[in-house]
């Protein structure tokens, strides 16, 4: 799975709320009230932050935005373990 | 004249098929075993319905066979009833494996969902973007609503497209030949998150007991994720130490002691608590799992009625306000949430229920 990864937290915010704009149109086009949201950032064990890239989606001017784009970064666990 | 009554040796039965019957009209009943001989009678009682000709013999061995009777059964009465049958040769009755048969209307999870506070989730409530219009294969579920209007259980969703399962309309994974259907993530994607609003309807005290089950299919060889189940103070993940969870585990979350296959399960404050399945999840086929507290005992159940393994639960004081399915690299089809610790009897009927239908 693919995502962006940004040096900050407040950079991989702000491409969440371009995402999230996206999402809730296209809930809106067919009625969905409930998602709101495409992506939560997520933190890596690398202190870097992540946000998934929609398959359908490709940002052009990732340079730009300070992203580079990554396959499977690791998450500390976020489920029930031991 | 056959030889059995010759030899003056009674019919021995080792199997009956079915053993419930549950609705009116022709069906077959088939006994399995030795001395058998097309001039066996079966008498059934008149309130089961009426035997419409003789036994059609068909051997297996050289001393085992099977009988299959055609009957027309009557319909169930309002309670299940045991309907004792008689199997005879010459006058012989049969020994071996009684030949009774359950009377009674098709059980479904649905007969667990007694209160407001318990609720059955089968595919059949899962839907995408407007209710109650049923879902399209391939399509996220943004809502999964108990069935029936017995549950008060308030639905499980997630707002987050990402985190949302993808209805499967025909599943192949299962145990049995038929292609169920559930909610799938497939390896490429997040962890499907199915999670309640703190509203009320979710809420139970430390001490009360509770059963949640779950029947999962693994779709994914290299890396199976997970599947769990659990009544939680705390809508996110982590583990928090007050949470009522069962957990299936596979190669993503093998960290610690628990290893891909492996059961995890906590009660409250009881503490985590492993149990070494070893499935082999690479194999796919189905899986169920339960936890059930009944006062100071917490249970855990695989792929049978009968506890893998029991622990005492904590002293915990607070309160649950949430239900949560998540699952990864798997399919979910049903999940059961009762605030109330399901009787003996009534986990054999689940686990019979899901077996029967996803096979094993």
């Amino acid at each position: 799975m693919k995502y962006y990864e940004f040096d900050t937290e407040l950079a991989c915010q702000e491409r969440a709320v371009v995402y999230n704009t996206r999402q809730q149109a296209a809930s809106r086009a067919v009625g969905d009230m409930v998602t709101t949201e495409w992506a939560k950032p997520r933190q890596g064990v690398n202190g870097k932050w992540y946000l998934q890239k929609p398959l359908h989606l490709y940002c052009k001017d990732i340079d730009l935005i300070c992203c580079v784009v990554v396959d499977d970064p690791e998450f500390p666990p976020e489920e029930p373990t031991q | 004249m056959s030889h059995n009554t010759a030899l003056g040796s009674p019919p021995h039965v080792t199997a009956i098929a079915p053993t419930t019957i549950s609705a009116a009209g022709a069906a077959t009943i088939t006994i399995t075993g030795g001395h058998l001989s097309p001039s066996c009678r079966l008498e059934i009682p008149a309130a089961l319905g009426t035997v419409d000709g003789p036994g059609v013999y068909t051997a297996i061995s050289n001393s085992e066979g099977q009988l299959a009777f055609p009957i027309t059964a009557l319909a169930p009465p309002g309670s299940p009833t045991v309907r004792v049958c008689t199997l005879s040769n010459g006058g012989l009755t049969s020994t071996g494996t009684a030949t009774s048969i359950y009377h009674s209307t098709a059980w479904d999870p649905e007969e667990l969902v007694k209160t407001a506070a318990d609720g059955w989730f089968s595919p059949a409530g899962m839907r995408g973007a407007s209710y109650p219009t049923p879902i399209a294969d391939g399509a996220n579920i943004v809502g999964w609503y108990p069935n029936g209007s017995t549950s008060g259980l308030s639905k499980l969703y997630n707002g987050t497209a990402s985190d949302q399962g993808i209805y499967t309309a025909a599943h192949t994974g299962w145990g049995s030949s038929t292609n169920w259907p559930g909610s799938s993530r497939p390896l490429t994607q997040n962890k499907a998150k199915f999670m309640s609003d703190n509203d009320g309807t979710w809420d139970r005290a430390s001490g009360d007991d509770y059963t949640m089950a779950l029947v999962v299919s693994p779709t994914s060889v290299a890396a199976w994720g997970c599947a769990y189940i659990r009544w939680t103070e705390l809508t996110g993940g982590g583990s928090d130490g007050y949470t009522d969870f069962i957990h299936l585990t596979g190669d993503l979350f093998s960290n610690g002691p628990q290893g891909p296959g492996d059961l995890v399960s906590e009660s409250r404050d009881g503490g985590q608590q492993l149990y070494n399945s070893n499935i082999n999840l690479s194999a796919g086929g189905t899986h169920i799992f339960a936890i059930r507290r009944v006062g100071s005992v917490v249970s855990i159940y695989l792929n049978s009625a009968t506890a893998v393994q029991t622990y005492s639960p904590g002293s915990s004081t607070a309160t649950a306000h949430y239900g949560m399915i998540c699952h990864y690299q798997s399919v979910v089809a049903e999940a059961v949430f009762l605030k109330y610790g399901a009787s003996d009897a009534e986990m054999i009927e689940l686990v019979d229920y899901w077996d029967e239908k996803y096979g094993s």
